[in-house]
């Protein structure tokens, strides 16, 4: 169902790790997500001419979000078009020892896919469209700032020493122009329903952003 | 891109898909039960076409598929290998496959036309018109707006229905906030 569906895709992962060891919590948490599927049957992805063709993805991240494990969760969406073509919510696999590095490395999980995206979109787009794309990389917005510092900055200190290299992606998308990055209000950062529990009116003011409406 | 620009968006099916498939090894099966020669009932089939249930077969398809699409001019382009495209003095038509699912997308009604003749000759298929489902993926279109709604509606009514939710009261968030779960013994 999480094919159209990115207001989804968090509550399911993250009831998707009980499986194996459910309880009665876990069925009335499932029960919920079904009362919640009931009472948005008629919500679809809406693409609109209107909107921008240039493609742009947010990268978000829960730290410490998963209790048992302490393990951050990875959330990042793509927008093109009006709506949300790409979206993900993970849980990283190891221990993000502060936001900043939970969000680094959700921003390289987002890097590798706006690479991808960004190659398929000038693939697609070059004659015969309306709507002008533009062939620069691919934005990605993040909102903490520390995060974007950290990806710009290519020396390693004492307490960032640690990082697995394979994180450091980000920063050679940046320096070969792939990807650029953008500073973005908590308020504003749509990816949120794909890293945590909102309330309802965040909830539904991010998932309209991402086009289901 | 279709919504913004307005394009056709048609589908088709491939009948039997990996039926044509060309094998490009020897590959031999048993004689199937009940069609077993009398005078040489040891002697096994070498297959000529591949034949669902081979491991090759998939792999077949996409090669034949893949090629009748090149001969036609259109090019796969790199990022996915289930998406070729063609670019004609800003005519374009886009043809993207899921296994025997196929989905059209070209400027205007003629250029999908040329592109299902074509694929008709090369190919036993269906033409299913506008696409409307997909791998159970409805899409709604309304060109006058220029909006595409992609909805599993059906989907989710299913899975309610066998979970027997369909009468429950709705919620507005999936998750309550501050859940947390840990493993149940």
């Amino acid at each position: 169902m999480v094919g159209t569906r990115p207001d989804l895709t968090f509550a399911i992962g993250k009831l998707s790790r009980f499986f194996s060891c459910y309880g009665n919590e876990h069925w009335v948490a499932i029960k919920r997500v079904l009362r919640y599927v009931k009472g948005s049957m008629d919500k679809r992805l809406v693409f609109d001419k209107n909107s921008s063709c240039v493609l742009y993805g947010l990268s978000d991240a829960d730290w410490a979000g998963d209790h048992e494990t302490r393990c951050s969760t990875t959330g990042s969406t793509f927008i093109f078009g009006g709506a949300a073509v790409s979206w993900c919510s993970k849980l990283q696999k190891t221990i993000a020892l502060s936001t900043m590095k939970a969000e680094y490395m959700a921003l390289c999980e987002a890097s590798k896919e706006a690479v991808w995206l960004n190659k398929l979109v000038q693939g697609v787009a070059s004659q015969g469209l309306r709507t002008a794309i533009s062939g620069g990389p691919s934005n990605i917005k993040v909102y903490n700032s520390g995060c974007i510092d950290f990806s710009k900055n290519s020396f390693d200190h004492k307490r960032t020493k640690h990082i697995d290299i394979r994180f450091h992606f980000v920063r050679e998308a940046i320096t070969s122009d792939k990807v650029t990055l953008e500073h973005c209000a908590t308020d504003d950062m749509v990816a949120d329903p794909m890293t945590k529990d909102l309330s309802k009116t965040k909830h539904d003011e991010h998932v309209k952003a991402m086009g289901v409406c | 891109m279709t919504a913004a620009n307005g394009w056709e968006l048609h589908q088709m099916d491939v009948k039997m898909a990996f039926l044509n498939g060309d094998l490009d090894e020897e590959v031999y099966m048993e004689q199937p039960d009940g069609y077993v020669d009398p005078t040489y009932p040891d002697k096994v089939c070498r297959l000529l076409q591949a034949l669902y249930g081979l491991k090759q077969a998939p792999k077949m398809w996409y090669a034949k598929h893949d090629d009748f699409l090149k001969s036609q001019g259109l090019d796969n382009i790199d990022p996915d290998a289930c998406l070729h495209l063609l670019m004609d003095d800003g005519a374009i038509i886009i043809s993207l496959v899921f296994v025997d699912d196929l989905l059209l997308v070209a400027l205007s009604l003629a250029a999908i036309y040329k592109i299902k003749d074509a694929l008709h000759k090369g190919f036993e298929m269906e033409d299913l018109g506008e696409a409307k489902l997909i791998l159970g993926l409805q899409i709604r279109r309304d060109k006058a707006l220029g909006t595409l709604k992609l909805t599993l509606g059906k989907y989710s009514a299913q899975v309610l229905e066998r979970f027997g939710m369909a009468e429950c009261n709705p919620i507005g968030t999936p998750l309550e906030v501050g859940l947390q779960l840990v493993k149940a013994d």
